[in-house]
């Protein structure tokens, strides 16, 4: 078993390509024990492919990977017992109620009835939710779904957590909610990989950033780190990430797109 | 204990399904067996006797009696590889990433998820079945005997669908990792289809008529069937139907094969969830990045179809749209294939152009159910692109309604003219009135066809949600037909002619209105 100070997920070489598109290209990587790991990189960059192999949801072409001391591709569920997932664009049970379907989850990952009922009414009522619990998901707004996803990554009470843009579509009051959430569950050494394209979320959350580029993995480390590598001291992310992906130029495109 | 996952699994899928009556959802099971119940014992047959008198209804019993074990069988081998064609064709399962990422077990989510939807299945078969005993009514059978004839259809033919949902998975993973795979799969899935129609050519000896009328004669054949699960229950019902209101005559034999069929479907389900987990996969498949080609000939010629202009240009792209889900193509080329078969087949037996149109009158409404296919609007949000734009459902349905047109009349003439024309009776005049009317019940069939499955569009991308809606529009587009048939040819008696024209008409004016009353649900759908 992993402990504090250890890496709790460990990326070796791992490749991964679509047809004729390299979508990850060797990427090494170790995520600390109890760490918030902010993924960014522009549309296409690898990001979510990246977590869909931590996840075992896809194999890697080559390469391995490991999760809290176990080998992805050795036993594939005993990964996904471990971890709570957020997927993009998460796709649930239109016609379920909200109540139905994190009850399905609960039950799909095993939980006993009493805890799974418990933890199910602390996140409704965490997430603003209660009221609405019996409602079809299909007349749920966006974020409420996403309110939904979210729940139902965090019910079994995962050692890892692979959120992909866990934040799209929520208010500021609950994107707020759910920050503290996070860093709740990080105090009691919960991992947390995310990925996000809010520059802002990762500067404040994240304690490092990993930056991918057409499937490589571009830069690592904490702010400070980055701004060092970027030769930006004392420049915000967006600079940073800007100069990084070699995208800087895009004030450059705005400006003769306004013109 | 925690709850096993296929269980969980099963009564998900149960409570989707049964979402809409959500209300009475507690008492739907007792509400359905009664119902069920109240169907097969006194509807069914009150409807039967209703149209047939004595005389034919003596007839029809002795024939159906006759043919069980084949009926049995064709059932049985159908429900096999109807699953296996299925997505075989359609190669990737729209798996709801939920069960992707959670640990839980392949074969617990097929497992599970047959079990869920099996209830339906049942309440088909069960319909089904109830035509059935009803047939058979005037033979005497009692209460009994005629509930575990029911039983034995359900289990039978569940068997079936358990065990082609298992060889469609495990096929699925060898084919659907490249494409090349996928094509293979495609193939296969045609090729399927030969035996059964093997089977069927052998059991009638090349004569559909002589086979009716004397199904026994082939003694090798039945010999080959008796060693099927499927002539178990056949055994059964015979015995039954030799011994009418006397369950106890026969009642070892009855209770050992009735006991091994029940056993069997028990089996079958067991071994199937181990094969299952053997080597069936969830991985979502990789799809192939494909580039579009610029507009050839084709697309030119069918936007010049559509008028040019705006409405073109949506023909063009609801077109497209089709041919580049490749699923669509294939199972026209399988119902194609299918027809050729049959026609290469029964080519001998039919001695006048009449009985070579049968077959086609009734696998018109199955070829345009497989060529309108479900209405999946691609999700819930693509719908909306059609609805924004003023008059855009009715657009939308004017385009898919000439696509309709455009493959499956030109297929149904094609067919009409092959079966007619190695016929020596056939005249120019007979050819041309015939294929023009086969025309025509092929455009009025794909009108009813897309009015049916406007009405009951589907939005999930689950292949066995949307084969299950196929199957209900297949039912009834064909139960329109055969109703049709029967009411006008043997009721009525009307000859076959009027009976052509009649499924002309009606079939037109149903199709209208249910195209009507489609768009209309249709445009409602928030
Ligand atoms: N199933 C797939 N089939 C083919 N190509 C794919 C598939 N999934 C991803 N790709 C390709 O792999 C590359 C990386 O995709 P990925 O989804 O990981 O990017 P991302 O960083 O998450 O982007 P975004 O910020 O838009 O979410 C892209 O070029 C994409 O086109
Ligand atoms: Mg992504």
């Amino acid at each position: 078993m992993v402990s504090a100070g250890e890496a709790t997920v460990k990326l070796r070489g791992v490749a991964k390509r679509y047809a004729d598109i390299i979508a990850v290209d060797y990427v090494d990587l170790d995520v600390k024990y109890g760490e918030i790991l902010g993924l960014l990189g522009p549309n296409g960059s690898g990001k979510s492919t990246t977590l869909k192999m931590i996840l075992a949801l896809i194999r890697p072409d080559s390469g391995s990977v490991s999760v809290l001391g176990i080998e992805a591709e050795d036993d594939p569920v005993a990964v996904k017992r471990q971890v709570g997932y957020v997927p993009e664009s998460p796709r649930l049970y239109e016609f379920l109620t909200g109540l139905e379907y994190l009850d399905f989850v609960g039950d799909i990952y095993g939980l006993d009835a009493s805890e799974k009922k418990g933890r199910i009414e602390e996140y409704l009522e965490a997430m603003e939710l209660e009221g609405r619990e019996g409602d079809m998901i299909s007349s749920y707004s966006q974020g409420m779904k996403q309110k939904i996803a979210l729940i139902s990554a965090f019910l079994h009470k995962p050692k890892l957590l692979l959120l992909d843009e866990p934040l799209s579509g929520l208010d500021p009051r609950s994107a707020r909610i759910v920050k503290d959430l996070l860093r709740k569950l990080t105090a009691q050494g919960v991992t947390t990989i995310m990925s996000t394209h809010i520059l802002e979320i990762a500067q404040a959350m994240c304690d490092r950033i990993a930056i991918m580029y057409e499937g490589r993995l571009l830069a690592l480390g904490n702010m400070k780190e980055l701004r060092q590598k970027a030769r930006l001291p004392g420049s915000d992310l967006e600079d940073v990430f800007l100069k990084l992906t070699g995208t800087e130029d895009v004030r450059e495109v705005v400006e003769a797109l306004l013109k | 204990m925690p709850v096993p996952k296929w269980l969980v699994v099963a009564r998900n899928e149960y409570r989707i399904r049964i979402n809409s009556i959500r209300t009475i959802r507690p008492y739907f099971p007792y509400l359905v067996i009664a119902l069920l119940a109240v169907y097969v014992a006194f509807i069914a047959p009150a409807v039967v006797s209703l149209f047939i008198d004595d005389l034919l209804a003596f007839f029809l019993s002795q024939v159906a009696l006759a043919m069980v074990p084949i009926i049995m069988f064709i059932i049985f081998f159908y429900f096999i590889i109807l699953p296996i064609t299925y997505t075989l064709q359609g190669m990737q399962a729209g798996q709801v990433e939920i069960f992707l990422a959670a640990p839980i077990k392949p074969s617990d989510v097929l497992l599970g998820e047959f079990l869920g939807v099996m209830p339906f299945y049942a309440i088909a078969i069960t319909v089904m079945a109830g035509f059935f005993t009803a047939a058979l009514n005037p033979l005497g059978l009692d209460m009994l005997q005629i509930a575990i004839t029911v039983i034995i259809f359900v289990a039978t033919f569940l068997s079936a669908l358990w065990i082609g949902t298992v060889i469609a998975a495990l096929v699925r993973t060898k084919f659907a990792k490249s494409a090349r795979g996928r094509d293979v799969g495609r193939a296969l899935s045609l090729v399927l289809a030969l035996p059964m129609i093997a089977v069927m050519y052998a059991i009638m000896g090349g004569g559909l008529l002589e086979a009716l009328a004397d199904p026994g004669t082939s003694g090798m054949v039945r010999a080959i069937l008796s060693l099927l699960p499927s002539s178990w229950g056949a055994e059964v019902i015979v015995n039954f139907a030799s011994n009418p209101g006397n369950i106890g005559a026969v009642g070892f034999e009855t209770l050992t094969r009735f006991g091994g069929l029940v056993a069997f479907f028990v089996a079958v389900l067991w071994l199937g969830t181990k094969a299952a987990n053997r080597a069936y996969s969830i991985e979502p498949t990789t799809f192939t990045a494909s580039r579009a080609k610029p507009d050839g000939f084709f697309y030119r010629t069918v936007r010049y179809l559509g008028g040019g202009g705006s409405f073109g240009t949506l023909l063009v792209s609801v077109f497209k749209d089709y041919g580049r889900r490749l699923e669509n193509l294939s199972r026209i080329a399988y119902i194609v294939g299918l027809i050729a078969m049959v026609n290469i087949f029964f080519g001998g037996g039919f001695d006048d152009p009449e009985a070579a149109l049968l077959m086609g009158l009734f696998l018109f409404p199955f070829l345009a159910v497989l060529v309108v296919g479900q209405v999946t609007a691609g999700g819930k949000e693509s719908l909306f692109i059609y609805k924004k734009t003023p008059f855009g459902v009715g657009r939308f349905v004017k385009a898919r309604l000439l696509q309709g047109w455009l493959v499956a009349v030109p297929i149904g003439v094609a067919i009409t003219v092959v079966s007619m024309i190695s016929i020596p009776q056939t005249t120019l005049i007979s050819l041309l009135t015939y294929t023009g009317f086969m025309a025509l019940i092929v455009a009025a069939n794909v009108t009813l066809a897309l009015g049916l499955s406007l009405l009951n569009p589907e939005f999930s991308e689950n292949t066995r949600t949307q084969m299950f809606g196929l199957i209900v529009n297949a039912q009834v587009a064909m139960f329109v037909s055969l109703g049709i048939f029967i009411g006008s040819l043997i009721v009525l008696d009307l000859g076959f002619l009027n009976t052509v024209l009649l499924q002309t008409v009606v079939i037109w004016l149903l199709g209208i209105v249910f195209l009507y009353l489609g768009k209309r649900r249709f445009s409602r759908i928030e």
